[in-house]
């Protein structure tokens, strides 16, 4: 496997990660908002708007990704993305709250294993680094 | 390489886009999410789900108008609850509801609560309160974790299962400041003449107790030099039977007729063993335990 074949793979990877989550989060915006008031890291008069839009973002980045147009600010947004969802579970975790991780799912629940989403959400970022680093190399230019 | 004002202006613009298409496709929405939260229609909605803020629960607490009601599992009562608290859990409800039901309703308000902003079991305890006949039932959600954060009057150790066995002799009264009612509601029947109510003194911390509704039965397990052998088996199978105040022969014979009229209650209980043996035979056993307390809180305060 190539490097050309590395980088389009880790792409399309992450644009599929995206693509999986943003549809449930766009059809029910209320239980995602109350995921997102869950972490205790936004202000309240934030929280709605961030609900609206993060899904709709995800969902043109991974679109953006796909048809491989605009990759570069594409890989950027998904990456600042996905930073900021593992610096948010991580914060929840280390600060013991108690909460669903609302990542694939926009309905809140009981909180399974915060471990196991820090660690997928690891595995996201190195995916999207890996993409990211490809198309700086020129591997997978527009 | 595109220059660096370009990647800008199209990073940018995919935002701009997100943002369009998140309000235009909220808009079309019928039940649309409003762009900025009122936490005044927040609160409301709060209020409307039967819900009650800290600072409220904390008043009604100091001033011992509510009763408190955990509804996690045995354990994380166990490791640390409100101070006071029933342990009554949504699964053994049916099993468990008939030992504080004097309790229950003579509260003013009653606050369940569990742990966790989406922790439901505090909602469906509320329910399952409501359905009873009990009226002002609130939830306090999140209710661990906030009561605990705030430094509020808590407690550790598991509910008290055989109350005569476990209570230590020798206990010092404590004056009945925090439950007059808190006796009655403990004892079944609720004689008006029964003696007064003690209190484990050892183990309570003086800044909680002036303050703190009463104590229920707990901790038998977390002071096992007290009661090396609570026989385990049934700890958790009668975990909150009151204990009879009154002379022991007479707690049974008002306990007992209660048990067939919780026949619908039992049918929800998973578990067929019965709730009230321990109690009912050591009363017999030991009527010299006039004097014990109805339930001893004997955990660690904090």
């Amino acid at each position: 496997m190539n490097a050309s074949s590395l980088a389009r793979s880790s792409r399309l990877a992450l644009a599929l990660v995206f693509l999986a989550a943003a549809p449930q989060k766009i059809m029910d915006p209320a239980a995602f908002a109350a995921s997102i008031g869950s972490y205790l890291i936004l202000p309240d008069i934030l929280i709605n708007f961030t609900a609206l839009v993060l899904p709709w973002l995800e969902m043109v980045v991974a679109i953006l990704l796909v048809c491989r147009a605009w990759t570069g600010p594409a890989l950027f947004l998904a990456n600042a993305m996905l930073v900021v969802f593992l610096g948010a579970v991580s914060s929840a975790y280390f600060r013991g709250i108690d909460l669903n991780c609302g990542c694939f799912s926009s309905a809140p629940g009981v909180s399974e294993d915060m471990i196991f989403y820090i660690v997928r959400d690891v595995i996201f970022v190195a995916v999207g680094l890996s993409a990211a680093w490809f198309y700086r190399r020129g591997h997978d230019s527009d | 390489m595109k220059p660096p004002i370009s990647f800008g202006l199209k990073t940018a613009i995919i935002i701009g886009l997100s943002v369009g298409l998140a309000l235009a496709f909220n808009a079309t929405r019928p039940d649309r999410l409003p762009l900025l939260r009122d936490p005044q229609s927040a609160g409301q909605a709060d209020v409307q789900r039967g819900e009650i803020s800290l600072a409220d629960a904390t008043l009604l607490f100091h001033s011992s108008q509510a009763v408190f009601v955990d509804a996690r599992e045995a354990g994380e009562y166990a490791a640390g609850h409100i101070n006071g608290a029933i342990p009554l859990d949504t699964v053994s409800f049916g099993q468990n509801y008939l030992a504080f039901k004097e309790r229950l309703e003579k509260a003013a308000t009653i606050v369940t609560y569990c742990d966790g902003e989406f922790c439901e079991l505090s909602h469906e305890l509320a329910d399952q309160l409501r359905s009873m006949g009990l009226k002002d039932v609130r939830v306090l959600r999140n209710g661990w974790s906030l009561w605990r954060d705030q430094g509020l009057p808590t407690a550790t150790g598991e509910a008290q299962t055989t109350p005569l066995e476990a209570t230590p002799e020798g206990l010092e009264p404590v004056a009945s400041q925090t439950d007059n009612a808190t006796a009655q509601d403990r004892v079944g029947s609720g004689p008006t003449d029964m003696p007064q109510q003690t209190e484990p003194s050892e183990n309570m911390s003086t800044d909680a107790a002036p303050d703190e509704p009463e104590q229920t039965n707990q901790t038998l397990q977390a002071a096992p030099s007290q009661q090396p052998t609570p026989e385990p088996e049934q700890l958790p199978a009668a975990p909150q039977k009151p204990a009879p105040l009154e002379p022991a022969p007479l707690e049974p014979a008002t306990q007992e007729p209660t048990t067939p009229e919780s026949a619908p209650l039992e049918l929800n209980s998973p578990d067929p063993k019965p709730v009230n043996p321990a109690p009912l035979e050591k009363p017999a056993e030991e009527p010299h335990d006039m004097n014990q307390p109805a339930s001893q809180n004997q955990g660690e305060q904090s």
